[in-house]
């Protein structure tokens, strides 16, 4: 009877504590996924925060205003340097001291 | 005997005893029934309503883009600073700590807590700079009195450019003008809730992920705007509100074979990273809102029209009747005094008479005919608030002043968008393609708006770009707006403004235009520069306020977008 006894309690006890492991899994996953999401936030933010830095850095306004000032050795061509499409939007200005020729 | 009498003793006391313990145990059982039964679900909220909270995910408004992805405008996270004024014991010293540090007035702010004694929230600032939250930090105040809660901050990396266009968004996330107010509610996106389970102290226990609904971050926006483009629009523009010191100024670029409207500026502007500074008259988009008479400009369309009808020919002569020509009551009169001219050198000249015959033809009918195709009298149906649709008054209301004003480009109001926009219809060979500002946004479905639509014929629209509108340049009133390299097509344009004191036209206020192209054996590039009564110098004429500036624009357009040279 003693032996019925303590193996219904043994098995009770491991019941609950499968129970008790398996909740403490799921708490913790959970915690996983909040964590994921607060990582996924921030990095949305570091991400907004260096396009704000390189959209500043390569501003047309600032660029132009470097050149005005004579900060940047740079001038804007004076007829298209090709006819090919443009593929990124990078502007074709040259070099001061270098030729003005066509390329 | 003696057992017998016991035992009947006994059992009416334990017979009570049991019964109230049953009575009990029935009354417990009975609760437990009511509470767990019946009450179940009010109870189960009761207690969930103690434990469980919900918590906003903020989505993340969208970002706008012009068409080779740079950015102009984006959404920052920032700390803004409440107080708790219920657990505020002294508002005097606490005020007088946080203003001086946030740039503040301590007697307002001590004034506001006083006011919300009884409320747990008060705003004391928003938006705070990273400086400004160190410093609000290091004061040390009472924890429970106050606390940082985080927005989105707008933010536009290129200052004012395109600042009409794009707008801005407030401090509450609501877009004003521009793209920021068209778009609303796709830039804002919708928030997402997230509900979590504490304890009696406050600490989260549990996350809710199963009934958590996350935020639709706001949508990405993509304009037809080329920065480089919008960069050369503004600087022309600033040069003329220097040279010419006028009321305001604006200036359109268009593309007409896609409608893609590459730049769009205004004068007066503004930076919308600083809306507190914005002066009231910079609120206005020129380019969509001011309606002038078109002048000049509109003789374009009237002449394409009557050819169109067949009403006058390409190679006809036009009696110009050497500057004076009575139409009924009234004396029509040209700046210079011209005999026959040709149809190309009725535009390239801008005879007043000559168009005034050209509109006898068409009759009032046929002018409205044309005025309506053109677009004139209703909103283009770009994508910025605030578009007017000018002024095309009836043709019921029309008289016989009409025929002789109508042409000239009097009696009708247009913005200068409506302007270009029918430019734009002949420089693509007579087919409309509505002008636009919405390229693409990442949402699934398109939602770019655009007309197409025959309005004259392919052969009348080429002749009237590749001829008249030349000549407009090469030896008309248009010569200013010459290019080295291409050949430029458009038309000047000088409205009298009315005097406000006399009722009728005022000879020292004008509205000057230039509408332009290039080239104009194919058309890559329109640019309308419109400048609202010039102050200073002499010579008030589109073709000297407005054309040197549309010429630089289109010579720098051109070559950025490597158009060959001819």
């Amino acid at each position: 009877m003693f032996f019925r006894f303590g193996a219904a309690l043994f098995l009770v006890l491991t019941i609950s504590l499968f129970g008790i492991a398996l909740e403490k899994r799921v708490l913790s996953l959970k915690r996983e996924i909040s964590l994921q999401h607060y990582r996924l936030e921030r990095l949305m933010e570091r991400e907004a925060r260096l396009r704000v830095r390189a959209a500043e850095l390569g501003a047309p306004e600032r660029i132009a205003r470097a050149i005005a000032d004579g900060a940047v050795d740079l001038q804007p061509p004076e007829q298209p340097l090709t006819r090919e499409p443009r593929r990124a939007p990078l502007l074709q200005w040259q070099l001061r001291s270098s030729s003005a020729e066509p390329r | 005997m003696s057992s017998q009498h016991v035992s009947s003793r006994r059992s009416p006391r334990a017979a009570l005893i049991v019964g109230s313990v049953v009575a009990v145990w029935l009354l417990l059982a009975v609760r437990l029934a009511q509470l767990q039964g019946f009450h179940r679900e009010e109870f189960s909220e009761r207690a969930l309503g103690q434990l469980v909270f919900d918590e906003p995910i903020r989505a993340r408004p969208g970002e706008i883009l012009d068409r080779s992805g740079r950015l102009l405008a984006t959404s920052l996270d920032s700390s803004s600073l409440f107080a708790d004024p219920a657990h505020i014991d002294d508002p005097d010293t606490f005020a007088t700590r946080v203003a001086s540090v946030l740039d503040l007035d301590a007697d307002v702010l001590a004034e506001r807590i006083r006011e919300a004694k009884d409320r747990r929230f008060l705003w004391v600032k928003r938006r705070l700079s990273q400086d400004e939250v160190v410093a609000v930090r290091e004061l040390d105040l009472p924890a429970e009195s106050w606390g940082f809660r985080n927005e989105f901050r707008r933010y536009y990396p290129q200052g004012r450019l395109a600042a009409h266009v794009v707008g801005l968004r407030g401090i509450d996330n609501v877009g004003r003008g521009g793209v920021e107010e068209q778009f609303d509610e796709r830039l804002r996106g919708k928030d997402g809730i997230r509900t979590l389970v504490r304890d009696a102290r406050g600490y989260v226990l549990d996350v809710l992920e199963e009934v958590t609904r996350p935020p639709r971050h706001g949508a990405r926006v993509v304009l037809t705007l080329d920065s480089v483009i919008q960069l050369y629009v503004e600087q022309q523009l600033d040069v003329v509100m220097d040279e010419w010191k006028p009321l305001s100024a604006s200036a359109i670029v268009v593309d007409p074979a896609s409608g893609d409207i590459l730049a769009m500026a205004s004068r007066p502007t503004y930076d919308p990273n600083h809306p507190a500074e914005i002066p009231d008259d910079a609120w206005r988009n020129a380019a969509v809102s001011d309606v002038y008479e078109p002048g000049s400009t509109i003789k374009p369309f009237v002449v394409s029209w009557a050819l169109q009808g067949g009403l006058v020919q390409r190679d006809e002569q036009i009696d110009c009747e050497y500057g004076v020509y009575r139409m009924g009551r009234r004396i029509l009169h040209d700046h210079h005094s011209y005999g026959m001219l040709s149809l190309v050198d009725v535009l390239a000249k801008s005879s007043n008479i000559g168009m005034a015959k050209i509109g006898e033809r068409l009759t009032n009918r046929g002018l409205h005919e044309a005025l309506t195709a053109f677009g004139f009298g209703r909103p283009v149906g770009v994508e910025l608030p605030g578009e007017v649709a000018g002024t095309l008054r009836p043709l019921r209301e029309w008289n016989g002043y009409s025929t002789g004003s109508i042409p000239m480009g009097h009696e009708l109001g247009a913005t200068p968008l409506q302007v270009i926009s029918a430019y734009a219809i002949l420089a693509n060979g007579g087919t409309m393609v509505s002008p636009h500002l919405l390229l693409t946004t990442d949402e699934d479905e398109t939602s770019q708006y655009v007309v197409v639509a025959p309005v004259v014929s392919e052969k009348t629209a080429r002749w009237m770009v590749s001829e008249p509108m030349v000549e407009v340049v090469r030896r008309g009133t248009g010569r200013r707006a010459q290019l080295d390299g291409y050949t430029v097509f458009g038309k000047t344009g000088t409205a009298q403004k009315i005097d406000p004191e006399t009722g009728g036209y005022s000879h020292d206020r004008h509205f000057c235009s230039f509408v332009g192209g290039a080239p104009a054996d194919d058309p890559r590039v329109l640019v309308i520069v419109t400048v609202n009564e010039p102050t200073v110098g002499s010579n008030h004429g589109g073709g000297s306020v407005a054309a040197p500036a549309a010429a630089e624009i289109l010579r720098r357009t051109l070559i950025y977008l490597r158009v060959p040279m001819e």
